[in-house]
């Protein structure tokens, strides 16, 4: 295997189909391809943005990668190490190293445990501390993420939706991990509860070196905090690329579209023309060809049949349409000229925002 | 530009264990003919209550009505008898709802549900109404509507069901719409859909939205005008324009400098300290002074009115003639990013 020095996750053409039965005997009639192929890689300190409409299989890949579901194919590597051959001690390491935030703050935290036991069970599971010192680690990251130690002894109900999400938090840090999946950690926030929870994400990441996994479907939200973006559509990574380089030189016409449809709080700017009708097809019934082309709207007949592969048109920067050329890459017809039009300035007669 | 609903010092409370919340203190708008207006604000500052008040739809008990009036063309709502408010619900003005998987009836399918809507309103036999609500069903862009008559609610996504919605709205020609968080729910692509079907709707039919949202993006590229709400009351009223261009409201300024924006990575997020007020309980004097960077003695003990700035601009501050953007940026530029929610000393 190729160097993975530093390489801190590597994803390989990972696949999770989920069965799909019919009839008194469960007889598997199809499968939905939730995770289809996917490869990709995290680097020590970097943050990986995933976006992607809902039901694309964001959850399902980082549920799969943490070992939380089986994969049906493919391998995840975490610091060169096999993750699915993983057992014993090495298991407990990766588990101690690699941690989730989840979307609900309201859902993932147990109603009958104390925040501070909430906190402290990992810490007690891996015999990092026992008794005070326990204690006082737990306190430390009650404080870390701007919340009183006092609060040690309240219960989850007792907190805002912003409160309880840094609960979460200081539980993912409890382990000192290195890399932490943020499954849409702020989607049921209100915006101002968002920047708290983005500032200290950030903050965090700095301090300790962590890596994300960043997991959302709000673009602005993932540009605001990936180092590189992936785009994912029914199961398939379609677009990766350096957060500059996806916002300035988006190729794949998903990408496009997703940016598209990204409203900037800037009036007078005119709406941009709807460039996705209708909606994802069902993942019953997958169309052939490129996954895209019954949305895709500069789909040809070769879209229709054959299904792109991934190609890398830059360093790091990967693309899987049949229509950008991997010499001269660009975006396919008109998406060209919308592609520039994102970025100019609003009008004369714009507003000029904060 | 031609008034058609004007709500005015309208207040709604609820009854609660720890006493009574008002979920609506002295709210002033104005919605004109063939405009949207947005209503901005987070969760829990009264947006939902607003609109419930204006078909008279607030749950009671707990809630009331304790003050106001909503004049439309003329007459106060509030005050007219139970069956004429019927029939403006419906005929003259429509709500949608931010979960449409919740509004819509699971046991029925989304034919019945339309048609039954059309016969409430509208003198039309069964089968007048079935074609009706074909028509509208191809209007709001949902192919095939003839089979889909046939679905029940399960078996559409999102995207379609607020389609449905919008157009068991639509189906009598209201003249406002009230559409409360209609693409929350929503993937953006969809989201990009349904804001295009209510855009041309108003453009064809001229009729008035009121648009309950807590995106900045989206207000931006729908409305004229836009209110801000804090903790009950408008507290920043204008053009859209006014609004974006010129925030004179520091809640409104603190709201537009902490949501990520597109192409302006790295930019620190700013942070309005401290968390939303309980309506059982707003602090005396200004509701947003605990987390104010501007606040001074007289924003402890007296509650700033919303006044006019400049023609059609209002904000609700003692201090909004002298706080503006540059202000802002000046003044954020030393405070501290505060990742805390602690409120010390
Ligand atoms: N346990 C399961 N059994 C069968 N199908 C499943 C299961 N879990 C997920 N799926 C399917 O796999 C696909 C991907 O789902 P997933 O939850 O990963 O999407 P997502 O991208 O996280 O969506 P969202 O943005 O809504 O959270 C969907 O088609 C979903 O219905
Ligand atoms: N049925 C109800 N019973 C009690 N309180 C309510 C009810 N509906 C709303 N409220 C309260 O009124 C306030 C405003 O709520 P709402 O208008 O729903 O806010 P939003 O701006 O999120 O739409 C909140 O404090 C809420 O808890
Ligand atoms: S391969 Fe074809 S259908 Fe797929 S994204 Fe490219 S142009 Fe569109
Ligand atoms: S009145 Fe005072 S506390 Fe209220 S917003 Fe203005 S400056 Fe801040
Ligand atoms: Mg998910
Ligand atoms: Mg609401």
């Amino acid at each position: 295997m190729n160097s993975t020095d530093n390489i801190l996750l590597e994803v390989r053409n990972l696949r999770k189909y989920f069965p799909v039965t019919s009839g008194i005997f469960s007889r598997v009639i199809s499968s939905v391809k939730a995770v289809d192929n996917v490869s990709f890689h995290i680097k020590p300190g970097e943050t990986l943005g995933l976006v992607g409409e809902s039901g694309c299989g964001k959850t399902t890949l980082s549920r799969v990668i943490l070992r939380l579901a089986e994969p049906s194919g493919g391998e995840v590597y975490f610091e060169g190490e096999d993750v699915f051959r993983l057992r014993g001690d090495r298991l407990r390491r990766f588990r101690k190293n690699v941690q989730i935030v989840f979307q609900d703050p309201y859902s993932s935290l147990n109603p009958r445990l104390s925040i501070g036991s909430i906190i402290a069970e990992g810490i007690g599971a891996h015999g990092i501390a026992r008794g005070g010192k326990k204690r006082e680690i737990v306190e430390g990251l009650l404080e870390r993420v701007g919340l009183s130690a006092g609060y040690y002894n309240r219960y989850p109900h007792e907190f805002s939706g912003g409160q309880r999400q840094r609960i979460a938090i200081a539980r993912a840090l409890s382990l000192n991990p290195k890399l932490i999946v943020c499954d849409e950690p702020v989607s049921a926030l209100d915006v101002s509860i968002q920047a708290q929870i983005l500032n200290l994400l950030g903050e965090l990441k700095r301090d300790f070196n962590l890596s994300y996994l960043f997991i959302s479907h709000d673009l602005a939200v993932v540009e605001h905090v990936s180092d590189r973006i992936a785009t994912m559509y029914m199961g398939e990574i379609t677009e990766i690329a350096g957060a500059g380089e996806f916002y300035s030189r988006p190729l794949h016409p998903y990408t496009i579209a997703l940016l598209s449809a990204n409203l900037l709080p800037e009036p007078g700017r005119k709406r941009r023309p709807v460039i996705l009708r209708g909606d994802v097809p069902s993942p019953l019934d997958p169309p052939p060809g490129c996954r895209f082309h019954t949305r895709c709207p500069v789909a040809e007949d070769v879209c229709r049949v054959k299904r792109p592969e991934p190609v890398e048109v830059s360093g790091g920067h990967m693309v899987r349409c049949h229509l950008v050329d991997r010499k001269d890459p660009a975006p396919p017809g008109f998406l060209a000229d919308l592609t520039l039009m994102l970025h100019k300035p609003a009008g004369e007669s714009g507003v000029k925002p904060l | 530009m031609e008034t058609l609903l004007k709500i005015s010092n309208l207040k709604v409370c609820f009854d609660t264990d720890d006493g009574p919340a008002m979920a609506v203190d002295g709210v002033d708008l104005e919605i004109m003919k063939g405009t949207t207006l947005g209503l901005v604000g987070e969760s829990g500052c009264g947006k939902s209550v607003t609109c419930l008040s204006v078909l008279r739809l607030i749950p009671s008990p707990p809630g009331r009505i304790t003050g106001g009036e909503i004049l439309y063309k003329g007459r106060n709502l509030l005050a007219l008898p139970e069956k004429d408010m019927e029939r403006i619900r419906g005929n003259d003005i429509s709500m949608i709802f931010q979960e449409p998987m919740t509004s819509l009836n699971p046991v029925f399918t989304i034919g019945e549900q339309i048609k039954e809507v059309i016969m409430l309103h509208q003198h039309k036999t069964s089968a007048e109404a079935g074609e009706l609500a074909v028509r509208i069903l191809d209007k709001v862009g949902i192919p095939s509507p003839a089979i889909r008559l046939k679905s029940y609610p399960h078996q559409m996504s999102g995207g379609m069901k607020q389609r449905v919605m919008i157009a068991m709205a639509l189906s009598c020609n209201p003249e406002i719409l009230i559409a409360d968080e209609p693409t929350t729910a929503l993937d953006v692509t969809i989201q990009a859909q349904i804001l295009e079907l209510m855009q041309s709707l108003q453009d064809e039919y001229g009729m008035s939205i009121l648009l309950v949202t807590h995106d900045l993006g989206v207000v931006a590229s729908m409305a004229s005008h836009v209110a801000i709400m804090y903790a009950s009351s408008i507290v920043e009223y204008g053009s859209v324009e006014d609004i974006f261009g010129n925030p004179r409201h520091p809640y409104t300024l603190g709201l537009f400098t902490s949501i990520p924006v597109i192409g302006k990575r790295g930019r620190a997020l700013y942070v309005i300290p401290g968390n939303v007020p309980d309506p059982v309980s707003f602090p005396r004097g200004c509701r947003f002074r605990p987390r104010c960077l501007f606040a001074a003695e007289q924003c402890m003990t007296q509650k700033p009115p919303l006044r006019e700035i400049r023609h059609g601009h209002r904000a609700a501050c003692h201090f909004s003639q002298t706080i503006d953007k540059y202000v802002w940026k000046e003044k954020t530029k030393t405070a501290s990013f505060l990742i805390s929610d602690e409120q010390h000393g």
